[in-house]
């Protein structure tokens, strides 16, 4: 059985009561980067927190006469968003995701046959919104596009 | 081996470390480079009518002098060598463009409208306040301001001490494992000196962010039986701490005559421990009875509260083991004594066991994740916006709404009522908001220990009990 001298087992000690350390240093630097993804997924928790303070419904109600566009859906949304404190600079921000490319704005019922996800919102969304993603293809919701996130994220825990 | 050769080394020429920090720190501040377009970020910052360039505290927005209005900051762009700064002033948020003129320490702030200019920060601040927001507001300078200035330097100078220390207080943990009295009266040092360094801290914080003097004083007065305990405590540790250093100490004897001053002594820091620790009992009942939480400072509290237990256990330990080697019965035994430092082999009980190691070591990582907790709930302070609390959060994060049907209230009532919340599963804050989306309460969850989520454990555990 392997032994250890008094002098190595402090050693591991001191290793071990360091490990914490670094957990801590990695966690706080990690909550303070920011990623094309992260700004991406973000942005979209945002708009979709905007949409919800309005009414999807009622946006679309709005919207009907009008093409989709993300534009006037942030028009729309203009109101609530001066409300939370959003300034102009923040607010412009939320037309682009983290690489810099505009959102895409459809119909839930128009994209829903490409994309799993967009069956779970169809009921509770009439729109979806979505990033081309780190390849800045428009993908329909599918390959490495990020969808909105439709539902709260503590429901998603609870499934 | 090298490593602690070169620790001890470090230990020895601590100062001197300490100056080589502060060097490289000042010449980060001349040398480091702003990044070539960004955000405008200098906190507090507004233009006045005039165009004049004002900087007076606050944290990501400002307020207009002449009507209220609350702006944001804008942005800045270096383009041939011009560097721009946009920002929007005036009811009609009318974008203005002023000219920054780079120099070598410091930025020239110029207005197209008139002559006047102002300085902004070094170099190394833009660096600072664009990377790390969490800063506290009384660390911002006023540039108008040469005290604040002073205190800029100031907190450079704490920092480089804090780095230092913080690499000592890696060694205290290293002298509390080991088996001399000596060392383990040495880290008592540490572990006191910690404490009282980080209750002037907060008392230093208080001091900078209370309105009133009178206020502080009367804070101050309150807790100071607090503060006359630790510096107590913290003396009579170190005097131990000599007087096992004194080469009378060393050799054949224990160092500890039957009865002595040490034993005393220790008994004494056995019940300030035990004062601190209802000190900090009190604070958190009479928190509890005036409802004042959720303002961050209870993890604080905390902190100091496992500090104090394990400090008492400690100084508890070492009152035993004193009592113990002042029998004569044991002190037959001194031929196995070190002659450097009186250590007695196998004899201190203190850290001699697994489970006190590990024990221990739940207790210090317990206190790094409510250090790290506390770190991230006072990024978001009260009275921040909405928007800027998405901005901070930065990743994964939830932000709804309470209640749907908001008739009836009037505005004030609108403006205590917390009618969204925002939650961030990777650190555990949770911030409630009013109608107008400012925050009003904040609090943290044990969602996540150090980055490591375990909310899907949680939810697990939840979900068995319903069961």
């Amino acid at each position: 059985m392997l032994r250890l001298s008094d002098k190595n087992k402090r050693w591991i000690w001191l290793l071990l009561f360091m490990l914490p350390f670094l957990l801590f240093a990695v966690s706080l630097v990690d909550s303070f980067l920011s990623t094309s993804a992260r700004k991406t997924q973000s942005t979209l928790c945002s708009i979709r927190f905007l949409v919800d303070d309005c009414g999807a419904r009622s946006l679309m109600k709005t919207m009907k006469e009008e093409p989709l566009d993300i534009n006037i859906l942030l028009d729309l949304v203009s109101a609530p968003a001066r409300r939370f404190g959003f300034t102009r600079e923040q607010f412009s921000s939320l037309k682009f995701d983290g690489w810099g490319e505009p959102f895409h704005i459809d119909y839930a019922t128009n994209i829903a046959e490409n994309s799993k996800m967009i069956d779970e919102f169809r009921d509770s969304y009439p729109f979806a919104i979505w990033s081309c993603g780190p390849n800045r293809i428009d993908e329909r919701c599918l390959g490495d596009d990020i969808p909105w996130s439709v539902e709260p994220l503590w429901n998603k825990l609870y499934k | 081996m090298f490593i602690e050769k070169a620790y001890r080394g470090f230990l020895k020429r601590w100062r001197l470390f300490s100056a080589g920090i502060l060097l490289i720190a000042f010449c980060c501040i001349l040398f480091i480079p702003l990044p070539p377009s960004g955000k405008f970020w200098i906190r507090g910052a507004s233009f006045e009518s005039n165009g004049y360039f004002k900087c007076n505290g606050g944290h990501f927005t400002e307020e207009y002098s002449e009507d209220g209005e609350v702006f944001s900051y804008g942005t800045y762009t270096r383009t041939n060598g011009v560097w721009l700064l946009t920002y929007p002033q005036g009811e009609k948020n009318e974008e203005q463009t002023f000219i920054i003129d780079s120099t070598l320490t410091r930025l020239r702030i110029t207005s197209p409208q008139n002559e006047n200019y102002a300085e902004a920060y070094p170099r190394l601040w833009w660096g600072i306040v664009l990377y790390c927001d969490f800063m506290p507001k009384w660390m911002i300078p006023d540039i108008y301001s040469e005290t604040s200035f002073g205190l800029f330097y100031v907190c450079w100078i704490l920092a480089a001490i804090a780095l230092v220390w913080l690499l000592r207080f890696i060694w205290f943990l290293w002298f509390l494992l080991n088996k001399s009295a000596l060392n383990k009266a040495k880290g008592l040092c540490f572990l006191w000196g910690g404490v009282l360094c980080g209750y002037l801290v907060m008392l230093l914080i208080i001091l900078l962010t209370t309105e009133s003097l009178y206020g502080f004083m009367e804070i101050f007065l309150g807790l100071s039986p607090f503060l006359s305990a630790l510096v107590a405590g913290f003396w009579i540790q170190c005097s131990m701490c000599r007087r096992l250093m004194r080469p009378d100490f060393a050799g054949m004897e224990t160092g500890i005559k039957p009865y002595g001053k040490e034993i005393i002594h220790s008994r004494i820091l056995c019940y300030l421990w035990f004062l601190q620790i209802c000190f900090y009992v009190a604070i958190f009942m009479i928190k509890g009875i005036m409802g004042e939480w959720g303002d961050g400072s209870e993890l604080i509290l905390g902190i100091c509260l496992l500090l104090s237990m394990a400090g008492l256990w400690i100084q508890w330990r070492l009152l035993r083991d004193m009592k113990h080697l002042t029998n004569q019965e044991v002190k037959n035994q001194t031929a196995k004594t070190d002659s450097q430092d009186g250590r007695e082999k196998g004899k201190w009980k203190l850290m001699d066991k697994l489970w006190k190691k590990i024990l221990l070591f739940l207790l210090f990582f317990i206190a790094l994740v409510l250090v790290e907790k506390a770190i991230q709930l006072n990024r978001y302070p009260l009275g921040m916006t909405l928007a800027d609390a998405i901005e901070l959060t930065n990743g994964e994060y939830d932000v709804s709404r309470y209640l749907l049907d908001i008739e009836g209230y009037t505005q004030e009532e609108l403006e205590k009522k917390e009618l969204y919340y925002l939650i961030n599963l990777r650190t555990g804050v949770y911030l409630d908001f009013n109608y107008y989306g400012k925050l009003i309460k904040k609090r943290v969850y044990p969602t996540s220990f150090l980055g490591i989520n375990i909310t899907p454990v949680i939810v697990k555990i939840g979900m068995y009990f319903e069961k």
